[in-house]
């Protein structure tokens, strides 16, 4: 679970361009949205496509991007439960 | 100096004549369906608003080329029927422009290009690439109508034909030009699909714009222009002019790239500017032609805006997106189109469909199709990417 | 034409446009022209600039710089030109659908492939909700931006508007480009012998433009925009006669400096020879294309050449008052742009 968190953290820098943060200062329960890292609802679409394109997972009502992209731990938690 | 619409001509997934568009909303039949000419995989799971005639046939019409942009076919056959209805007398001695509209140009050509470009950068048609920028739909279509006092062609996505209209109207008021021809165009392209798509904004099914159960836009194809002329130069037509262009406003909402402000301030301001250049109340407005894409922002967005406006005492109002689809930068033109037919005929175009109002709004579309006698001034927004708001007012002359 | 030009922002293959017009301005080797960069953290939040692409941050910067050249008390509208748009983001969304058989596509590239996104975030990052909108018209985008300002601000003077010129040179752009054979050859070759070398061909450019406009004018005004005009599909000699009546119209026998947009190819240079000597043009003659390159919206850069001459000028020892600017395209597309001293 630990791996799989360290490479999401990594995926996000580099899938959204995130030039002013490591991705080992991101923290496992840090909001992503909002003031914790500051994406957006651009950045949730993004996260949608690497999400598919990674794991293999189709998140195809973006109203549930909300529970399951709050942090990188229900992410983790999303993709382990779902994948392929 | 009110700009008068003395003709126009309209392409859309409709139909190819002013006769079949009215025709569609009589028997309140809208355009949306399995796209036959588009091809992209995701054709049998989603409805588009296709225009029902090939390249090929839209070519054979005018004896133009089958391999030219579906962009310039499409553009042309508005063009020439709104061209069609200028006197050759009145032609020949006004000095005439023409203002068109894209947001991706020849798109149908380049991405054909790119399918073998990529695999080898020393490979690919390169006649398609010609299609590609948005300024050479315009220029055939002026060479061939013999144009050339004024060309351009404007490109702010969805609100574009909308500001193409503006440019027209105050170009006359500036005593630059006695006759526009203003107006937009954009074809289905996969390139555009799929960037909708994306997004997430895109209906597989029907659309249902301005009702809670909303769940994006249906995309569509089409073209639409308008014949703007200033009153003294419309005194030698053998026909009163149909209505005038009495307001119009160009704003921006500045908030985000892709979505509106929740309140609408981008739309708001718009209207509130279109109806201060008219010298019209809101209470003066009989018809809201709504952007109403069937997305969750736009019609939330817009909504908020109307209210904020109108006071809650609205006119009656309906997207007509949900029988044309989402038209993009043609939507503004083929909706002014609506518009003034709208005041000119004094018609009410309605909602295809409509169960429960946008969620907080209490705003009720009509949902049928029938003649109102009193209809003296239309609203007609148009909103697009990059916060680009346009609102245009069409009135009884 | 209550047209004033209050301050210019560019980012651009020269580093300046008094550098542009100095003895020695920057030359480039090859056939590709490309802006000499700044560091955009100083116009975007860092934050703010990972989504941005690079024709966007090229306007960003300029139109910062534009502003912070005139210093207005607001901008109330902008209006950009751009011949080709946003290519690179438009590429790597195409790109992207092709390679993945249109699944999994990015929509970052997508929303930032539409024209008007260089407007759009030049009034994000200045809260302006005003006046927007964006021509691609070929060679003319620029200066049917600039007409449009001039309609505007004829109807309301006090505005202050920013209207940009802006076109980007790509790897893939260039690639296309290429296979069109307009280009020279690049081995040997530097920008200063572009009108000399005598072989066909041009070199590419790009750049990003922005002039902060109003209907009035101040101590630190560059000049005035007298008259703009385009031709669409006309002959030679219509452009000829067309800057004759303009020239005429402003009480002027000649301009006291020629800005002309022959860019190096032969056959094409031959046509703004004869335009210079069709309108009997006795002040001074000047090129631009060997500092900016071929592209779309070179005129943008041209009138901030032209209006940084007619600043400097008004110190000299003889002053010049005008500068006719002249610019042609394969596709048919004349332009006429008279800039006065104010």
């Amino acid at each position: 679970m630990d791996a799989l968190k360290s490479e999401l953290k990594s995926l996000l820098v580099e899938h959204l361009n995130l030039t002013t943060i490591k991705p080992e200062e991101i923290g496992d329960d840090q909001p992503i949205f909002g003031d914790g890292l500051g994406l957006d609802s651009i950045d949730a679409l993004e996260i949608i496509v690497l999400l598919q394109q990674h794991y293999g997972i189709r998140l195809t009502k973006a109203e549930n991007g909300p529970k399951v992209m709050y942090s990188v731990a229900t992410i983790a938690d999303y993709i382990t439960e779902h994948r392929k | 100096m009110k700009a008068l619409v003395t003709g126009g001509g309209i392409i859309c997934a409709l139909g190819t004549s002013e006769a079949d568009v009215l025709a569609s909303f009589r028997e309140h039949r809208a355009g949306m369906g399995i796209a036959e000419f588009l091809q992209t995989r995701h054709r049998d799971g989603y409805v588009f608003g296709e225009v029902p005639l090939s390249n090929q046939q839209l070519a054979a019409q005018y004896g133009l080329s089958p391999t030219l942009s579906r962009t310039i076919l499409l553009s042309y056959h508005a063009a020439r029927v709104a061209y069609d209805t200028i006197p050759v007398n009145l032609l020949a001695t006004s000095r005439v422009g023409f203002i068109s509209a894209t947001s991706v140009g020849g798109m149908d050509k380049t991405e054909q290009f790119f399918e073998d470009f990529l695999v080898d950068k020393a490979s690919g048609d390169l006649r398609q690439v010609l299609h590609h920028d948005c300024g050479r739909a315009t220029d055939f279509v002026a060479r061939e109508l013999g144009i050339k006092d004024f060309v351009t062609t404007v490109s702010t996505a969805c609100s574009s034909s909308a500001n193409a209209l503006m440019l027209g109207a105050r170009m006359l008021k500036a005593g630059l030009l006695d006759i526009v021809i203003a107006g937009g165009v954009d074809p289905l392209t996969r390139f555009t699909f799929n960037g909708f798509n994306t997004l997430m904004i895109v209906d597989p099914e029907q659309c249902k714009p301005l009702d809670a159960s909303r769940e994006g836009l249906n995309l569509g194809e089409g073209a639409a222009y308008l014949v703007l002329m200033s009153e003294q130069i419309a005194q030698a037509l053998p026909t009163p002019p149909h209505c005038c262009l009495s307001g119009y406003a160009n704003t921006n909402d500045a908030f985000h790239q892709t979505a509106l402000s929740e309140q609408g301030e981008g739309p708001y301001l718009a209207m509130q500017q279109a109806l201060q250049k008219s010298g019209l109340q809101p209470t003066d407005i009989d018809y809201i032609n709504m952007h109403g894409t069937g997305t969750r922002n736009n019609d939330l967005a817009e909504g908020n805006a109307i209210r904020r406006l109108f006071g809650g005492v609205y006119p009656k109002l309906s997207s007509t997106k949900s029988f044309t689809g989402h038209t993009l930068a043609a939507s503004g033109a083929i909706e002014a189109y609506l518009s003034a037919l709208a005041v000119t005929g004094g018609y009410v175009f309605p909602n295809f469909s409509f169960n429960q109002p946008v969620e907080t709004l209490d705003l009720i579309p009509e949902t049928e199709f029938y003649h109102y006698a009193g209809m003296r001034h239309v609203l007609s927004n148009s909103f697009g990417f990059g916060g680009n708001c346009s609102s245009l007012i069409f009135s009884r002359t | 034409m209550p047209l004033f030009i209050n301050g210019i922002g560019a980012v651009s293959p020269q580093n300046s446009f008094a550098a542009a017009l100095s003895p020695e301005p920057l030359v480039h080797p090859g056939n590709q022209l490309h802006c000499q960069e700044p560091d955009y953290t100083a116009f975007i939040d860092a934050r703010h600039i990972r989504r941005l692409s690079r024709i966007v941050k090229l306007s960003v910067a300029a139109s910062s710089r534009a502003v912070q050249d005139a210093a207005p008390a607001a901008i109330d509208g902008v209006i950009v030109g751009t011949g080709w748009g946003c290519i690179e983001d438009t590429v790597t969304f195409l790109h992207k659908m092709v390679e993945n058989k249109e699944e999994a596509l990015s929509p970052t590239a997508f929303i930032h492939s539409t024209h008007n996104t260089i407007a759009a975030r030049v009034a994000f990052q200045l809260n302006c909700k005003g006046y927007n909108t964006t021509y691609s018209h070929r060679s003319i985008s620029f200066e049917n931006a600039l007409l449009d300002a001039a309609l505007l601000l004829a109807e309301m003077p006090e505005r202050n508007l920013l209207v940009g010129g802006v076109d980007e040179l790509t790897a893939t752009s260039f690639s296309i480009l290429s296979r069109f054979d307009l280009f020279k050859q690049p081995q040997d070759f530097n920008s200063d012998t572009l009108f000399s070398i005598g072989t066909a061909g041009t070199v590419a450019g790009e750049g990003s433009v922005f002039f902060s406009v109003s209907g009035t004018h101040n101590e630190h005004s560059y000049c005035q925009v007298a008259d703009i005009q385009t031709l669409s599909f006309a002959s030679n000699d219509d452009g000829i006669m067309a800057a004759r009546k303009m020239l005429q119209r402003h009480g002027l026998a000649t301009a006291d400096f020629l800005l002309l947009g022959n860019n190096g190819d032969g056959e094409s240079d031959q046509q703004y020879h004869s335009f210079e000597h069709g309108i009997a043009h006795q002040g001074q003659t000047l090129n631009f294309k060997h500092l900016c390159g071929e592209y779309p919206t070179a005129s943008a850069f041209a009138i901030g050449l032209g209006a940084t001459l007619l600043k400097q000028g008004a110190s000299a020892a003889s002053v010049p008052q005008s500068v006719l600017f002249y610019n042609r395209s394969p596709q048919s597309h004349q332009a006429l742009v008279l800039l006065r001293a104010c």
